[in-house]
């Protein structure tokens, strides 16, 4: 290039010496793309104001009620059920790494750990519970699914499949304005298909190598007024190895070569990785009717291996989980009530104080009042959640009820305002909350859309951390034992998010987003080893629940381009973000001492790329590389420092539609960074080649 | 070596992303399309007729001798693209914008679309100004507009849900669960028909608002000596009374269709 370009005089000028050549090939790069870009963003007046909006994707959690996605004033993605079939997915989690602003990583075979936005690992040194995500709240239509043992979502336990979901809507951002508590990085809301009066007969069934089988069922049908829909699956998964990680040993090793001082051992089958079960009914009239409904039953039966309680010895238990659910949704005019109960057992395996009773009750009402110019939505809500195990000494119970007034002005078509108010009354700890959210956009033109929101979001309490009173003595050696308790007064760990972000349609077909975030977390609390002495025969550690000083500050930007063509499209994003900890507890034995710090345990850049070609008619070719960069997670002494290089996981899915009521596809699933933990020292994972075929039958 | 390589590859890019690379095919055929399913403008099914203005992009194409070809149904959003792109020559049945009109050619006006205010049969108001909507509910398609200063003063005043599909729209007006709904007058007549809604749902007398529809044209079409033969012959058709003759079609069945719906 340089002998050339000197060759035509393009170095000529003394000012444009050779150590400028660099830049000028970027600038001449930068003008040709600069030009692209001006020459396709024409503005699109003619679309404007015409049967169509600019966007024709909708959502209904930015706002509780449907709307453009364009227009949403949250950072909001939504993924379609073609979308994830196109992409092969076969399992819920999976599905998330078609949206940006989502970390998803796989623990074993089917079972996966998902963040919002990051926050992975915060505060470092804790045990591998502190790797799980407490920050995110999940939904089924509108049912919060989230977990009070200890926070998080049980992946296992939704009484679904990739075949029953509608659509995902992911928001990013503090959100218990909202939703109430533990929407802090955001909310992951599933919809699941409702049935529309036709009848009709739908089986999915896919196998895998690794031995992986999967059977899914749904028929709908319709008795008058009422439509029904009911599903069914049953899903088993093998490992992709059979050893474990050994802390001790610092190797993956077969189960009877681990040394297990914990007496966590009881691995009755270590190939298994995965092994549910589940059915669903859902009912429902047209929801146009004045009074319509929805209501649901399931069921959900599951065993899997996945990193749960914290152990000394190897990072996956086996747990068991065993629960159903009623949901109902009722709507007349612009009255919304929702109430679940959920029941059911839950255990980890050979861990007596770990198996438990549950119970989740929640209600909630709204109105919506509509007015030229307004909506304003007040309502109110409440939960009950009941837990009766050995760990908290029997049944204890956490209360909230909340208090929400959303309200929407319109001061003039392009400007937006909304301001959504949020009381919490807790039981425990004895004290309330208030979480807000502050929202703007303004259209700049018809099809660009800027937008700022301040957002703020509290934890709940869980049951580990409120109630846990526990005497463990380990079962190996009964001369050591670990005290360990939960503070009832522990405050609840907040978060205050600032965003602005911009869309922008550079055509009917061509848009982007960018969002640019600075999310505040403090309040953490962390099992603080507080000494070890002698009591009777027994060397006792004691830890218990503290509140730490530590406040963790992320600043990012999370970009999104979307290009549809006529037989392909592209969707291309990535986030970049930088995490620093203040305060951070160099162990969590005391007497603790705090230092300044950057958080690694959430990759720098993590995204996406999703191709979609169909290269002849009713044939799709989907590529889809979901990339992380490196993160090391670092944990308590015992367990150490796991560091995860950077990897792209690319998948290859073909598919065909053979006729009306036949679809087949094949996918090569984790083709590249194959073999190797995407976790804390969890399982390699290897490529996964799945075949499946889809029926339906509509007469 | 490799660095030549790039500089004509990148010349390459540039000539094909800025460089309008002027084909020089001749003009076979005018490819028309329209709204889809927007009765009785415009629509595509097995028999001759495609609509009032389909039928007068037909005819007057016969008469002029063009050969024509129908494209297939396709979102309006991507016929307005096909249409500026010149991948589309025709689009039969369009309202007027001044963006539009710096990117197509158009006809002079050929009909009219009216949008009218839908109401269950149990529930009919007076409505014969705009005043007369407010305090009630209404419901329509998310991004119709109305006409700038309707939409303004619906903004102001009224409260109109916005929803993504006809269905939804007239069934809501039928449970009672808003008071109106705000559609094409004909078009709307067609989908209340579909959803058997004909003995619930009636259209209030008064037009909501009327708007001239238009034949548009490419301005980068292949065939710009036959769209100025078609407009010509559009307009010809105006004056000798042939477009009237094919609205008075369109109007004698629906008209036919009422009078059948009344009978039941």
């Amino acid at each position: 290039m340089t002998s050339r370009a000197y060759q035509i005089g393009l170095y000529s000028n003394p000012i444009l010496s050779p150590g400028w050549k660099l830049d000028l090939r970027w600038l001449m790069i930068a003008i040709t793309f600069s030009g692209l870009i001006s020459r396709y963003s024409l503005a699109d007046e003619l679309f404007f104001g015409v049967t169509d909006e600019i966007s024709d994707i909708t959502a209904v959690s930015g706002s509780k009620r449907e709307e453009d996605l364009f227009s949403s004033p949250l950072s909001i993605s939504v993924i379609s059920a073609e979308q994830i079939k196109k992409a092969g997915v076969i399992s819920i989690p999976e599905a998330l790494r078609l949206i940006p602003g989502v970390i998803v990583r796989e623990q074993t075979n089917g079972q996966f750990s998902v963040h919002i936005r990051g926050f992975d690992n915060v505060p470092a040194g804790t045990s591998l519970t502190g790797l799980s995500n407490r920050f995110s709240l999940i939904m089924v239509d509108n049912r919060k699914v989230y977990d009070y043992f200890n926070g998080g979502l049980f992946w296992e336990t939704l009484p679904f499949t990739i075949d029953d979901i509608e659509r995902i809507e992911v928001i990013r951002g503090a959100a218990s304005a909202l939703y109430g508590s533990n929407a802090m990085t955001g909310v992951i809301h599933f919809i699941t298909k409702r049935a529309e009066g036709d009848t009709t007969l739908e089986a999915n069934l896919m196998a895998a190598n690794p031995s992986s089988t999967s059977g899914h069922f749904a028929t709908e049908h319709s008795f008058g007024m009422t439509n029904f829909r009911l599903s069914g699956f049953t899903d088993q998964r093998d490992r992709y190895q059979t050893t474990y990680y050994s802390f001790a040993e610092d190797q993956y090793l077969p189960v009877d070569q681990i040394n297990f001082t914990s007496g966590i051992g009881h691995y009755p089958d270590p190939e298994k990785a995965r092994d549910a079960h589940a059915l669903m009914l859902s009912l429902n009239n047209d929801p146009t009717e004045r009074f319509a409904y929805d209501l649901s039953f399931s069921h959900q039966d599951s065993r899997v291996q996945k990193v749960h309680i914290s152990s000394s010895d190897t990072p996956l238990t086996i747990n068991d989980s065993n629960t159903s659910a009623v949901n109902i949704n009722l709507n007349y005019d612009a009255f919304f009530v929702r109430a679940s109960h959920l029941w059911g057992k839950q255990a980890t395996l050979d861990i007596p104080d770990f198996n438990y009773d549950k119970a989740n009750s929640q209600i909630s009402m709204e109105y919506q009042f509509r007015k030229p110019q307004w909506i304003i939505r007040p309502g109110i809500s409440y939960k009950s959640i009941v837990y009766d195990g050995p760990f908290i000494g029997g049944e204890r119970r956490l209360r909230e009820a909340g208090y929400l007034l959303r309200t929407e002005y319109f001061p003039t078509p392009q400007y937006r305002l909304v301001a959504a108010l949020r009381y919490d009354d807790y039981n425990l700890p004895s004290d309330n909350y208030f979480s807000y959210q502050i929202l703007g956009t303004y259209r700049l033109h018809h099809d660009t859309l800027l937008r700022a929101a301040i957002e703020t979001a509290n934890r709940s309490s869980f049951m580990i951390n409120h109630y846990l009173d526990l005497m463990f003595t380990f079962p190996n050696n009964p001369s050591r034992r670990v005290d360990i308790s939960g503070d009832p007064e522990a405050e609840l760990v907040s978060i205050t998010t600032v965003e602005i972000g911009l869309r922008h349609q550079l055509n009917f077909n061509n848009w982007f987003e960018i969002e640019l975030f600075r999310s505040d977390i403090e309040d953490f609390t962390s099992f603080i080893v507080q000494g070890t002495g002698l009591d009777g025969s027994q060397l006792v550690t004691t830890r218990q629940l503290e509140w730490l000083p530590t406040e963790a500050t992320q600043l990012g930007v999370t970009v999104d381009w979307h290009y549809e063509a006529v037989n392909w499209d592209l969707n291309i994003f990535l986030t970049a973000q930088d995490t620093h900890v203040d305060e951070q507890a160099v162990s969590i034995s005391k007497p603790l001492t705090f230092i300044n710090t950057d958080n690694k345990g959430t990759p720098d850049y993590y995204g996406g790329v999703v191709h979609n070609w169909q290269p002849l008619d009713r044939w799709n070719i989907n590529t889809h590389v979901y990339y992380l960069s490196s993160h090391t997670f670092a944990l308590e002494q015992t367990q150490g420092n796991a560091h995860n290089a950077s990897a792209m996981y690319a998948n290859l899915t073909i598919s065909h539609r053979f006729n009306n009521w036949l679809n087949g596809f094949v996918s090569a699933r984790n083709l590249s960074n194959q073999s190797e933990s995407q976790h804390f020292f969890t399982d390699h994972i290897d490529p996964l080649y799945v075949v499946g075929i889809n029926l339906k039958w509509a007469p | 070596m490799v660095s030549s390589k790039m500089q004509w590859f990148g010349t390459l890019l540039y000539l094909i992303f800025f460089l309008r690379v002027e084909t020089a095919f001749g003009c076979e055929k005018l490819l028309i399309n329209g709204g889809h399913n927007w009765y009785p403008y415009f629509y595509q099914d097995e028999t001759n007729h495609k609509g009032i203005i389909g039928d007068i992009v037909l005819r007057a194409a016969a008469h002029t001798g063009i050969k024509t070809e129908i494209a297939q149904a396709a979102p309006w959003k991507r016929i307005l693209f096909d249409l500026r792109s010149g991948r589309l020559d025709v689009v039969a049945g369009a309202l007027k914008t001044e963006e539009r009109e710096k990117l197509f050619s158009y006809s002079s006006p050929v009909y009219f679309s009216q949008f009218r205010i839908f109401v269950h049969r149990d529930h009919q108001f007076n409505f014969s100004t705009l005043e007369d909507l407010i305090g009630k509910h209404g419901v329509k398609i998310r991004g119709l507009s109305l006409g700038e200063n309707l939409d303004q003063f619906a903004f102001e005043n009224l409260v109109i849900e916005e929803i993504t599909d006809t269905n939804s729209l007239f069934k809501m007006v039928a449970a009672k669960r808003v008071d109106y709904g705000i559609f094409y007058h004909y078009s709307g007549l067609s989908e209340i028909d579909r959803l058997n809604l004909g003995n619930t749902l009636i259209p209030l007398p008064t037009p909501l608002t009327q708007e001239p529809l238009y034949v548009a044209f490419s301005r980068k079409s292949r065939c710009l000596e036959q769209i100025q033969q078609l407009s010509k012959e559009i307009a010809r058709m105006k004056e000798n009374g042939a477009i009237q003759e094919i609205a008075d079609y369109y109007a004698r069945f629906i008209n036919n269709r009422k009078v059948l719906r009344d009978d039941d």
